[in-house]
């Protein structure tokens, strides 16, 4: 007998579906993703191998939990806790703007998780609204690690392709193949800044230059100066010299001093000079934050 | 002539059988193993052979041949001592062999005599042999014979043998209680070879268990120890599928199974493996590649391989022999999961399988210090230091190499060889000229094959579908795809001469086996990692 009752269909991940459904037995409201397994084929795909290993070490309040791997013959099904919505279908219900609160709360919650992947040796790479679930509660939890690769010890092998264009740092972009948690920083800048509009995106570039050129015009062309050796990445490419703008103000006009300052440590295109999410934690924006997020713990 | 040769021989056995003896001091331990060897060969070797090592004997041991010498003047049958020798016909053919035993008796004899004369009778020679040490010395200058303190320490034991053969039955009042030991789970005395050790000196008892079988010959293991060993051969073999043989990889790496279709639950394993700080893992991974050192530290391990021998001139001009444990030092404290315990060996089958997976420990199976064989001698001058290592025959060294592994591994079904085979190839695979993958992917992979080995998975049928196994969840955490990853899998196929469909069902039962625990700290990579960038 199947333990869960299918009760309607998500999405489609990026392998196999993903359906809603009820634990027979406890009544538990569950995400499953159902994983098709082909002898033929390449095995299993590396994204669910990714999924499964990586979230086994994972465990964190702000990490969506997977409880269960389901193995049959033809396929895989992995059973994770189910959260009410995404981020981006937060910002989508919202009629208005955004409690500054808010911002700050999930702003914490998504560094504090982020925190601890870095601790465990994992990058998520996968950043993006559409990858942060919401419950009712108002917690915000990390998903989808079918892109999370563990890093520590260097080697120049790590894959460009990743990361939604819109969340993918300058480095990444110019095809740093060699990089660390400052990938992620990145990505959390852009929706930190996302998350003060409302649920505008920092950076909606349409390809690669699209997306270089928006982000140099706010924050200014680096060049050897500003990021030593940024002219030596596989795919470097001298772009129009924009001057930083320093218009962060203008950009998220809502978001306090603190706030722009947290911004733009993350917003750094030099990523050896990005602040790390504990760092990012620390910072005196969250300084008023609401206690009983932040003692909180897991 | 011949009676005379008769007599000879007789005193030459029974020379041998006393050497033997007065070489076992009195706990138990033989003096000198070449001697036992010689003895125990003397009887059934060739006539010539065996002769010409008994001039050696006599040659080295002047002074005991003396003793044995005193033996000849007693009835025959009276010592137990001469029965162990005299029990063949052999005679010697070469007169030359027997006239250079003679000369030494004689002379002997006659040293002999003249102590024997100035002590009075054997009995008081005896003890004051057995307690005298100088006067020994004494005797030997005076007799002329090789004076070293070697032989003369020799016969010492000799009398010490003497007195303890009497003194023992006083002192051996039963007052020890039995002790039993049984087996239990996690100790099988099986195909064991089982010593009885005092808290020091050497086994008194040593045996072996054997179950009771027709097919004996077969199951014991330490048949392959000597003479022709059968080599495992890795070459051609059938491509044929595993599966298709009626064994299932889930079966092969002891592992349940789904039925009919039904699916199964792995929720009990995705409890994080490591329990460990975030401030540990901070500890571990922030400082990082300046503490690599840390990650070599952790990679010690008490266990000794090879050992050196230590040879050191004295001020008295004497060489000093001593044994060393070859540098190695057990790091008390520095990473808390990187201490080795013996428990990481202890295998019992009760206990879940992640607890044989805490404590991997990246160079415990392929010691890369076990590459050079027994003993090298080590040289200090005052100036420097040299070693030297003894040629072995390549088959010598890997022999030796492998029963050190299995001494220290004797549950694992693979050879330190074989293991090294399959990793050359894991290598040569993931080597291509047009893309291959990198080495950390193949350090990861080892990490994978090493921790199945030691968790007693890998066996000669699906060694090499798990090592490509290991090396395809390992490319595909480390960003290997599109191509490159369908290229690797080819290469798996035909390096390992193994089929997709078994690989692909090995892939799944290898990541249950691993209990998902593909996320590995770089503390346990490294090291291969190191050594693949070492070796290239």
């Amino acid at each position: 007998m199947q333990k869960y009752e299918k009760l309607e269909k998500i999405g489609e991940g990026t392998y196999g579906t993903v359906f809603k459904a009820k634990n027979k037995e406890t009544h538990e409201i569950v995400a499953l993703k159902r994983v098709r397994l082909d002898d033929d084929d390449e095995g299993v795909p590396s994204s669910a191998l990714r999924e499964i290993c990586l979230l086994k070490e994972l465990k964190h309040k702000n990490i969506v939990r997977l409880y269960d791997v389901l193995h049959s013959e033809k396929k895989l099904t992995l059973v994770f806790e189910h959260c009410d919505q995404d981020l981006k279908k937060y910002f989508d219900s919202l009629n208005g703007e955004i409690d500054l609160d808010v911002v700050k709360s999930f702003m914490y919650q998504l560094l504090r998780g982020l925190a601890f992947c870095h601790s465990h040796n994992v990058l998520h790479r996968d950043l993006k609204p559409q990858n942060l679930l919401i419950n009712k509660n108002g917690e915000l939890k990390l998903a989808d690690f079918g892109l999370a690769r563990a890093f520590g010890i260097p080697v120049k092998c790590y894959s460009a392709e990743v990361v939604t264009l819109w969340y993918r740092p300058p480095d990444v972009l110019f095809g740093a193949k060699l990089y660390t948690t400052s990938i992620d920083m990145w990505s959390a800048g852009c929706i930190f800044a996302e998350l003060a509009n409302s649920g505008r995106p920092l950076f909606p570039g349409s390809d690669v230059d699209d997306q270089l050129k928006r982000i140099f015009k706010l924050l200014g062309t680096p060049n050897e100066d500003t990021w030593p050796g940024v002219t030596q990445l596989p795919d470097y490419k001298p772009l129009p010299v924009y001057q930083p703008s320093l218009g962060l103000a203008q950009v998220v006009p809502r978001l306090p001093a603190r706030g722009r300052d947290l911004l733009a440590r993350l917003l750094t295109c030099n990523p050896a000079l990005r602040m790390p999410a504990d760092d990012a934690m620390a910072h005196a924006y969250f300084h008023d934050l609401n206690p009983s997020v932040k003692n909180d713990r897991c | 002539m011949a009676s005379n040769r008769n007599k000879y021989e007789k005193a030459r056995r029974r020379l041998a059988a006393v050497t033997f003896l007065s070489n076992i001091s009195l706990d138990g331990k033989i003096r000198d193993p070449d001697l036992l060897q010689i003895v125990e060969k003397t009887p059934k070797n060739d006539k010539t052979e065996s002769g010409s090592k008994a001039v050696d004997i006599l040659k080295d041991k002047e002074p005991t041949l003396r003793n044995s010498v005193r033996n000849k003047n007693k009835p025959l049958n009276s010592s137990p001592v001469q029965r162990i020798g005299a029990d063949n016909h052999s005679l010697s053919s070469d007169s030359e062999h027997t006239n250079t035993i003679i000369t030494p008796v004689k002379g002997a004899n006659s040293s002999f005599i003249r102590e024997r004369c100035s002590s009075g009778n054997t009995e008081s020679f005896k003890d004051k042999h057995g307690s005298s040490r100088s006067r020994k010395t004494h005797l030997v200058t005076l007799t002329g014979a090789n004076a070293d303190e070697k032989s003369s320490s020799e016969s010492l034991n000799f009398g010490k043998f003497r007195t303890s053969n009497t003194c023992i039955p006083e002192h051996h009042a039963l007052t020890k209680e039995v002790r039993m030991v049984r087996p239990n789970k996690g100790v099988s005395f099986r195909d064991e070879r089982l010593a009885i050790v005092p808290g020091q000196g050497a086994p008194c008892i040593l045996f072996s268990t054997i179950p009771y079988s027709k097919t004996i010959r077969s199951a014991r293991s330490d048949l392959r120890k000597d003479g022709v060993r059968r080599r495992n051969t890795s070459g051609p073999r059938p491509l044929s599928a595993i599966t298709d043989n009626g064994m299932d990889p889930f079966d092969l790496l002891g592992l349940e199974r789904e039925e009919n279709g039904q699916e199964i639950s792995y929720s009990k394993l995705l409890v994080p493996s490591k329990v460990c700080t975030r401030e540990q893992y901070k500890k571990m991974y922030e400082g990082d590649f300046t503490e690599k050192s840390n990650w070599k530290i952790a990679n010690r391990h008490p266990h000794v391989i090879a050992r050196t021998k230590l040879l050191t001139r004295h001020k008295d001009k004497k060489w000093c022999f001593s044994y060393e444990s070859s540098q190695r030092t057990a790091i008390p404290s520095s990473p808390p999961h990187s201490s080795v315990d013996m428990k990481s060996f202890d295998w019992d089958e009760g206990s879940l399988l992640s607890q044989k997976y805490v404590q991997y420990c990246p160079n415990v199976l392929d010691d890369p210090e076990l590459i050079a064989g027994k003993h090298r001698t080590l040289l200090t001058f005052t100036s420097y230091m040299t070693s030297i290592i003894d040629y072995v025959r390549p088959q010598d060294l890997k022999k030796e190499l492998n029963d050190k592994f299995r001494e220290k591994f004797p549950h694992i079904k693979l050879t330190l060889s074989k293991l090294r085979s399959i990793k050359k190839e894991m290598r040569k695979i993931a080597k291509h000229d047009s893309g291959g993958i990198d080495l950390l992917s193949v350090a990861q992979a080892y990490v994978y094959f090493e921790k199945l080995i030691l968790a007693n998975l890998i066996n000669k049928d699906n060694r090499k579908l798990c090592a490509g196994a290991c090396l395809m969840l390992s490319a595909k955490l480390n960003d290997v795809k599109g191509e490159a990853l369908k290229a690797l899998i080819e290469r798996i196929e035909t390096t390992f001469r193994v089929n997709r469909k078994d690989l692909m069902r090995f892939e799944f039962a290898v990541l249950v086996a691993l209990e998902f625990g593909l996320h590995v700290p770089p503390y346990e990579v490294f090291p291969h990692y190191q050594r693949l960038l070492h070796d290239s």
